[in-house]
This record gives structure tokens, sequence and C-alpha cells, in this order.
């Protein structure tokens, strides 16, 4: 089936990116082969003097190459030959006589991108459909199909460097605005626009500035010192990028292109390409998964919220609402508990306002949307209820039921807990086939993640409405199994509380922290448990030692860190003291040793998760090894690059987890038991 | 003629200009009642046929401030929205209008919404700045620009301060305090007697906040700075008579007697009412707090706009064929106590309706205490007339203001329950 069209019209040729079989319209081997054979066709027509080059998509130019083509990368090799045929095909484009013209309208990212760079102008629709980015090093490789040697020849150095190393979206005003396309006008206008169009590129100061030699090395220095800084150089593709920049910025094309197409081959077949790929597509089938939504006849439609609590939880969940225009009724029992909630939501808002993320109207009618009460006879005209009220099981279970009293009967009502069960909690109410858990991470609006738990009463209606929910607040579901920490915080806390005993065991906190930064956590996890309380890290350790056995004991450092009121960030001290931005190692720990080897640390607070995993994936709370991934990653930021938990351990090999596993146990006691299913991974 | 009621309606407090509401808008502070009074009503909102609003001070970026509190307050698109203005009974207007409307036959159920922000009233470039940055930016060369750069004078840059300006009466040259002063001139009131007055206004409004009386009308409001606000701020803890006489006077420094103490405060405040007709509130089984028997628009001598109240009152209770006795409540806007008094003394000397008295007569304090944010009083009168009459299982009850510009408006309640 034909992906390209492309149509003559005297001395005008039109190809229109048109993939029939689907919504999108994706650079993969066949559309590399078409449009080859059309560029060989233009080639031989003398006549035409336009070539305008679009999509016939509604909202997608050309978003990129196919991603899980790249999966399939087995060999540099591979990778290599498939850079230099982009390349090449593009280089025989951008030789075409004509005056080629790329018309983006909507998603045009990666090779989409590439492609238009090929071109003599590019016109971008100002629709907020439109946007362009070159993503590749988010998946851990590199524009390998011309981008990393025209980006930065047309654009000032540093917005090039930009561009490449975060790989950031922009819409077509700021695109115009550096200078990656040449027009931006109404999507109605751009055909007549395209016609007459000559670009006069005229470089700035600036430009000519930035592209000045110590300058340029100036602002590579800085570029790779705050990668360093912020991958500590886990992630090889931004390092490979700045290699490139700096040894091929001024370099002949070829040469440029061929570094573009070595670098390629190197990074595809690296195994942080491989998990950074399938987490991206672990990702998008979660969002787009429609699976629960079609097993019900009719979904309904949720347009009114409510949360119970306006605490940093319950204020952070009707912000994220409001923003997507949902009217948000948020309760709280006291005029300050709602204060905080207002408080929060309106400090997020003033950001994103000062940071010109959005306009004042914007800003006015998230605002607007917030409905702050303390009285709930508002909540019958509510189709969906969050709880997030103090984690009380009694508390909860009775606001629970007084809710359930006011709103209609098929209003589904949701509990943020994230300890507590939601089989148990559903005993207080009449209709417990809608209560079902959504548990957030906090802050709500950084953290993707949202797990969803099903109860042992909860209806696949509930769930499918619940999920249905979650995509449309932009978030990512991942359906559990109600019990003890249910996934995410099940996992963490046999990791926190390793940490927590080396410490007790004399080892600092911050020789424990830095090795699981250069594993490549988002935080050690004693600041972890500084931030989210030291009492509460307490609290979930004994539900789950109540719910799972011993072996989820937490460490007594903790119980006594808590009876001496260090509660970690919120009383000023834990295993850290905090003053202002400024966080020191705890006095009492202060003199700890730093005696060991990184890597027994890091594997110490990592095999017990690993091994949780296994028991999570045998009592089914979680459906697939690839969902457990996902929720690490998007819960808790477990290091990416490694692909989450159980693809770390099976990279690492379940046969020495086994090995590492039963001398530790030897050396610590039964909690280090490896899970019974450890065979069946060991022999896979 | 067709029969109109309250259904309900609410209140944010009413804070001091230049304090607690500096950053919000006229537009912010309308919006919060109308979200709150819709969200815990049973009406949906579908069923509004429009929203009026009373405003006075209109904010430039905020052309007809109705319909743009209409788009921020989850209302439909498809409903329409007008405001209405007529001085400081801007609110009194909004109802109603709901009410003639109602009765033409045009809609069912209005939301009339009646919002001030006087501390947002701009200050505006004088004419001979304008002028000057008209001809700068009409300037090519840059012998043009350069010649018009010269003919500035440190004078243009003279604001014109639109909040004082609004207080003067252009037919006249009068400031409302002058129309005061001169009624104090007329009835012969002594500048004790306006500051005992003033005195007993803050006083029954600190006694109806002790005794939480403003607490079914009011809900709070959280500002961008994090703070919430819960109550009046105006009543004044520990105010005294020795207080109250050391103020000078403000308008005629050397014979006057009206001070900023027995005068109403420059204030921001905002309320908003569900008006609709008895019958579809019955059809509809929408709980009713008050019905509205009648009104009356009169106008008055200019220099002399604090008696509107008089004409208003007397025509408006000689329509009905009651009088002051019939009353169980009166709300009379405290401009001025000058005015209030004056008010109450032509009330004496006409006999035509009688006099209320002052045990009813703004029993829980008023706009010397409350202050007056000049678009909303009339909603916070109405709505404290119907709450007292509930509360308190009253018949009747009366909110009358005066109007710059000599009007004077009355509007009557009655309790559908007793």
């Amino acid at each position: 089936m034909s992906k390209i069209q492309l149509e003559i019209l005297e001395n005008q040729a039109h190809l229109i990116f048109d993939n029939k079989e689907s919504s999108a319209n994706i650079f993969d081997t066949d559309t590399l082969k078409e449009l080859e054979k059309h560029v060989s066709t233009l080639e031989q027509n003398n006549s035409i003097k336009r070539l305008y080059i679009r999509s016939a998509k509604d909202s997608i130019f050309i978003a990129g190459a196919d991603i899980q083509q790249i999966r399939h990368i087995e060999s540099k090799e591979q990778a290599v030959n498939a850079a230099e045929t982009g390349q090449r095909i593009f280089k025989r484009l951008s030789n075409l006589k004509c005056y080629k013209i790329a018309i983006i309208h909507g998603a045009c990212m990666g090779g989409g991108l590439e492609l238009t760079l090929a071109c003599d102008a590019r016109i971008a629709s100002n629709h907020k459909k439109t946007k362009l980015a070159l993503p590749e090093v988010k998946l851990g490789i590199l524009p390998a199909w011309g981008g990393s040697t025209r980006i930065p020849k047309l654009l000032r150095f540093d917005k090039a460097l930009d561009l490449l190393l975060t790989g950031k979206t922009l819409d077509g005003k700021r695109a115009l605005k550096i200078g990656l396309v040449d027009a931006c006008c109404p999507p109605e206008k751009m055909l007549e626009v395209a016609t007459t169009f000559k670009v006069k590129r005229k470089k700035t100061l600036m430009h000519t500035l930035m592209g000045v030699g110590f300058v340029r090395n100036y602002a590579l220095k800085k570029a790779r010192q705050s990668v360093g800084r912020s991958t500590r150089n886990n992630y090889p593709a931004p390092l490979k990028i700045l290699n490139h920049l700096t040894d091929h910025a001024n370099s002949p094309e070829e040469i440029s292109y061929e570094s573009e197409a070595r670098k390629l081959g190197e990074l595809a077949v690296s195994s942080e390409c491989k998990n950074l790929v399938q987490l991206f597509l672990n990702k998008e089938s979660a969002d787009k998964d429609r699976h629960w939504q079609d097993k019900i006849k009719k979904l309904p439609d949720i347009k009114k919220l409510a949360t119970l609590g306006a605490g940093v939880m319950g204020g952070g969940i009707a912000h994220l609402a409001a923003k997507k225009g949902y009217e948000v009724r948020m309760r709280d029992i006291s005029i300050d508990g709602l204060n905080l909630g207002m408080k929060s939501a309106s400090s997020l808002v003033q950001k994103e306002l000062k940071r010109r993320r959005i306009k004042k109207f914007e800003a006015i009618k998230t605002m607007s949307h917030i409905l702050p009460v303390i009285d709930i006879t508002g909540f019958s005209k509510v189709d969906a209820v969050i709880e997030a009220i103090v984690e009380n099981i009694d508390i909860k279970k009775s606001a629970l039921a007084e809710v359930e009293a006011t709103v209609d009967k098929d209003c589904i009502i949701a509990s943020n807990t994230s300890s507590l069960s939601i089989t148990e909690m559903a005993t207080a109410l009449k209709r417990p086939e809608n209560f079902i858990g959504m548990h957030f991470f906090n802050p709500v609006h950084r953290m993707p993640l949202v797990e969803v738990i099903r109860g042992e009463s909860t209806s696949d209606s509930t769930v499918a409405t619940i999920v249905d929910l979650t995509q449309s607040l932009g978030k990512t579901p991942v359906v559990v199994r109600d019990g003890p920490g249910f996934l995410v915080n099940r996992l963490l806390a046999p990791y926190m509380n390793e940490a927590l005993r080396m410490v007790e065991e004399g080892l600092h906190p911050e020789f424990i922290d830095e090795a699981l930064l250069d594993y490549g956590m988002p935080m050690g996890p004693c600041h972890l448990v500084d931030e989210v309380g030291v009492d509460v890290a307490n609290k979930v350790a004994h539900i789950l030692k109540d719910g799972l056995g011993e072996r989820m004991k937490g460490s007594s450092l903790a119980a006594e860190l808590v009876s001496q009121k260090k509660l970690g960030r919120k009383t000023g001290s834990g295993f850290y003291e905090y003053t202002g931005k400024t966080k020191e190692c705890a006095s009492r720990f202060k003199n700890h040793s730093w005696t060991g080897q990184t890597e027994d640390i890091q594997l110490r607070c990592l095999l017990p998760m690993w091994n949780e995993a296994l028991r999570c994936l045998d009592e089914k709370v979680v459906e697939t090894a690839e969902q457990l991934d996902l929720a690490m990653i998007l819960g808790t930021g477990y290091a990416p690059f490694r692909g989450g938990p159980f693809t770390a351990a099976t990279t690492y090999g379940w046969d020495k987890v086994l090995q590492k596993l039963t001398k530790l146990s030897e050396r610590y006691g039964e909690r280090f038991k490896a899970a019974d299913n450890i065979q069946q991974f060991i022999e896979t | 003629m067709t029969n109109c009621v309250i259904l309900d309606a609410c209140r944010i407090p009413f804070t001091k200009s230049d304090g607690a509401y500096k950053k919000l808008s006229a537009v912010d502070l309308g919006v919060r009642c109308t979200t709150a009074l819709m969200e815990r009503s049973p009406l949906p909102p579908e069923k509004l046929d429009g929203l009026i609003a009373g405003n006075v001070g209109s904010p430039c970026d905020s052309a007809n401030i109705a319909r743009v509190i209409g788009l921020f307050s989850n209302l439909p698109e498809t409903l329409p929205a007008h405001t209405v203005a007529r001085n400081c009974a801007s609110g009194i207007e909004a109802v109603t209008t709901a009410v003639e409307k109602i009765r033409a036959g045009s809609g069912n159920v209005f939301l009339a919404v009646t919002t001030e922000s006087m501390t947002q009233y701009p200050l505006l470039m004088g004419p001979q700045l304008t002028n000057f940055f008209k001809k700068l930016g009409k300037a090519r060369s840059l012998v043009q620009k350069i010649s018009i750069i010269s003919s500035f004078r440190p004078g243009f840059l003279t604001p014109r301060i639109t909040l004082l300006e609004g207080l003067k009466d252009p037919s006249n040259g009068m400031m409302m305090g002058d129309t005061a002063d001169l009624i104090a001139r007329d009835w012969d009131i002594s500048r004790e007697e306006q500051d005992q007055y003033a005195l007993q206004s803050h006083l029954r409004a600190l006694e109806a906040q002790e005794k939480k009386l403003f607490d079914d009308e009011l809900i709070p409001v959280f500002t961008p700075e994090g703070k919430v606000i819960s109550q009046d701020d105006g009543p004044r803890q520990g105010q005294s008579i020795e207080s109250l006489r050391k103020l000078r006077p403000v308008f005629d420094r050397r014979y006057g007697t009206v001070t900023v103490g027995n005068a109403c405060g420059i204030t921001d405040g905002a309320a908003a009412l569900l008006i609709a007709s008895k019958k579809s509130a019955e059809k509809n089984g929408w709980p009713i707090l008050a019905g509205i028997k009648g009104f009356a628009w009169t106008g008055c001598d200019p220099k002399r706009m604090g008696l509107g109240p008089v004409s208003a009152s007397t025509a408006l209770l000689h329509k009905q064929k009651l009088s002051f006795d019939d009353m169980d409540v009166v709300e009379l806007n405290e401009a001025f106590s000058a005015q209030v008094l004056g008010c109450l003394r032509s009330f004496e000397d006409s006999k035509k309706v009688g006099v209320p008295t002052i045990e009813k007569l703004n029993p829980q304090g008023g706009a010397i205490a409350l202050g007056h944010p000049v678009g909303a009083t009339g909603g916070r009168m109405i709505l404290s007339v119907a709450k007292q009459l509930e509360r308190q299982q009253l018949k009747y009850g009366l909110a009358t203001l005066c109007i710059g510009g000599g009007q004077g408006g009355a509007i009557l309640l009655e309790n559908p329950h007793v």
C-alpha cells in the first residue's frame, strides 16, 4: 500500500505523506523506499520549479522513524546502514534543482524533521498540534539522517545544542523564533504562502558570535558539565552528540555524515538504547491502551470531579484535573485545610505563568475550575470522587461512607491511599463495585504514573472508567491488584530498608546515596526516606510487615529517628539536615564509614527489590513484567536506561541474583531468601 | 404580574481597598461568588436565561464584565450576559433588571452578580500626556521625534485619579461628601450625632460578627498571596467616640462635619444572587430564600443625592400600601451618617410612610463599618435583608440606597415561609 503520493501539475510537484494503513506517518523502510522512488522520478523531471512536501494527516506531519525497527537493530552495521540509507535519500532530495518547501502541520519529529531540513524552506502552522523536535537523545540515539549535521549549520550554536541534547519540543511560533522554520501561519494559509515563498535568512550578530571557535568550545564545555551533572554520564547518547559536535561542527559534510552513522551504530546496539526504546513503547502502550474501555458497553462521561482532602495530594490532583478542563470540587473539613490546597494549586499556576508556559486567561480558567467547599451537598452532581485524606482507615471509611450517601449511584469513588487496603475500605460502602484505588505519586504535576488498584469487589466498568480518566488526565495507568504496598511501594520498601540497615551498620548515608545515584537512581535512598518522611516510611514498613511477613520489617534506626521527631525534610532533619536549600549529613552520622565497594552497596539495596518483583509477578499483582518495569520507572524514576528492576535483574543474570541472594541470606538472614519462582527465570 | 423570588445568594467578605483583595480584579471577585453559588445550587447551569452584572468601575480589559465573569465561571457559552450601572445602586439594578426580564417573559431564571474592585480603579494619563504619546507614535523622522520629545513638560505627568473623579458629580462639581455636608446643614445634623451613628454602625457590625450572623451569607476567598479571607475586615475593634471626634472634616476642612470616620469606607467586594419566577421555582422544586414584592427608582436633587432613599421608599411603600411600621428590617445604605440621619429626619417630617425605628434600621451595621464597594453593595444589602427575615422568621424587609447624581432606589422583600 502506498505511503506517499507524488502529484505533478505543470511545474509544481506535491509529495504527500499519507499512510493509508495508519493514522500516523512513520518513516519505516517501506516509506523510505517509496520516497527514494519518488525522488528518482523528480530527478528526471526538469520542468518542476517548486516541490511541496506535506502530509494528508490531521495532526501528524511525520512522527519520526519506526521505533519498532530501531528496536530490532541487532548489529552496528545494520544501524550504520540504516543511517546511510536515510542520509543518501535526503541528500538526493536536497540536490534537486527545484525549490523545496516543507509544509509542516502536526507532529514533526525525528526523521520527519530531518527530512524537512533537507528542504530549502520550512513553513509551520501555528496550530497547537504542530510540534517539532529531535527526540532521538531520549531514545538513546542521535539524529543520524543528516540532522546532527544540518542543525548546527542552520541554528545558532547554543540553540542547536539545546535541541539535540534535550530533545525538547517546539511549537510553530518558537520554532520560527529560533530559525528552525522560516514562517509560521494558520494551517489554511500554508499552501498559499508556500506558492510564492522565498526564504531570506539573516544571521544575527549573536548567531555569528556563537559560531566563533572559543565561544563554541565554551558552550560545549558547559553542556558537557551539565550533562555530567544531570546524568552522571550514565547516558551515552548525549555524550556522543557532544563528541560529534566537538569534532565535526566545522567538518565537511561527508565526514560529518559518516560520524553520525558511526555513532548511531555504537548507540543503537547499546543496552541503554534498547531499554529506553522499550520504555517508550511500554509507556505509549499504556497511554493508548483501550482494552479495558473496549470491554464496557457504555463508558460514563466524566466531567465533574471531586477531591476529598485539600492537602498536598488533594490540591495537586485538583490542579491537574482543573488544568485539563474538569470542574473539580475540592473539599476539606477546615478552611485552613482548603487554603493549603488552593495555595499549592495557585503557586503551580503562577509558576507556569511566570515561565510563560501558560497565558493569563488560562491561569484564571484553571483556578476557577477548582471549587473549594466545606459542605458536600454539591457532590450530588459529581461523576467521580478521589479521596486523599489522612492515612487512617477508620477516618477514611467514615468519610467515604458519608460521600457515598450524597453522590449519584453511578458515581465512582476512588482512594489515593498509598498503603491501606482497597478491599477493606470497600466494606464500609453500599456499592463496593464502584470503589477503586487511584494512587497518584508526589508531586502530582510531575510524576506520570497512576497505580489503578483493583479491589476484590471492583467491577470491570469501574476499572475501565478510571483507566480512561487517568489517560484523559495525561497520566499513565498501570492496573495492579489490591495488596500491601500495591506494587511500587512494595518494591521500594525493601530497597529503602536495606539502605537504612547499612546506615545502622555504620555506613555513611552519603556513601550509600552516592552509590545509588551512580547506579542511575534520581535520588539516593536515605535522601528519599527524608523526603517521603521517616515516619511515613516507618509506617509503610509496618503495614508491609503485617501483610507480607518479616522480610519487610523496617530498620530500627527509622523507628528511633521517629521517636526523636527527626522525620526528615518536614522537621528539618532526619538522615540529613536541611537548612533552606542546603543539605548536609546529620551530625549523628557524620563519622560513619566510607568503606566498601559501590557495587556491593548497590546490589544490597537492589536485590531485595528485584526479588520482590518476582513475587509480585508470581502473585499477579501486576499483569506483565513490562508493566512492572514501567510502573517503577514512572513512579520512582528507577534508572530508565536500565529498563526497570525486572529488566535490570535479567541483564544482571537471574542465576547471579540467586547466588548473591543466597550469600546475603547466609550473612544477614531470612529476608534475603530467594522468591519461589526464581528458577523459571533462571531457565529462560 | 409575575411573582419573582430569590432562590439563593452568597457574598464574599468585604475588605478595605488596597488590602486583602488588591491582586484580585472585579472579575475574579465576581467569578468567586458565581462559581460558589452555582456549585451548591440544585439548578443546572443550562437552565439560566441570562447573567446580569452590576458594576461601576468597569475594568478596561473586561468590557461587559458580565460576559467575562460568565466565561470564567464554567457556565455555558450560550448564556447571554450584560452589565448594568446605576452608580451606587448598580447591585440592586442587576436584580431589578432580572425581575423586569422575568416579568417581560424574557426568561425564567437569571444570575445577578454584583462586583466592585475600587483598589484596581486605574490612574489615567491626562489629555496632554495622551496627546504627547499619540504625536510621538505618529512621528517618523528623527527630527520630528526630537521635536516632539522636547515639547514634553513635567506637568503632563499629572494623572487623572479615576476614583476621585468617579465620586464627583459632574453636573454640579460636588463630591459625594459635599452633598452630605449640605444635608447636614439643611437638617441641622451635628457632628456629634454623625459620629455617634458611625460608632453604632461599627458596634452593631462587630456584634453581628461575634454572633456569627454573617456566616450564612459569606463564602471564603483564597487570595493569590495564600491567605484565606473569611470575615469582613471593615468593622473596627475598639472603635471609640473619642477617636471619631478627633478626625478632621475631609470635604470642607473648615466648616464641614463629614469625616472619614462617619462616612462609608472605600472597599472591594462582590455578591451573587439567583433570581427566578416563583412558578419555575415551584415547578422545579428549587428552594426559595425570599420573595421580591416590588421596587422603585426615583430621581431627586443631585446636590442632595443622600436623600434618594426618601423618595424611593416613599414611592415603593405607597404603591404597596404599606408603611415603615409594616417593615421588620430596613437596610438604608450608610453612605454617610449625615445622609442616613437626614433621611430619618425627612421621613419624620413628611409623615407619608412613617419612620424606621433605630432598632430595625441597619441592625447588623452598615456601610460605615462594612464598606461600600459601589457596584456590589446592593447585592449585599438584598442578601442581608433576606437572611435576616429567614433567620428571625420575619415578614417584610426593605433595602434602599441613595445614588450619586441624585437618585434613590428601594426594593421590598418578603419571607414566603411566614
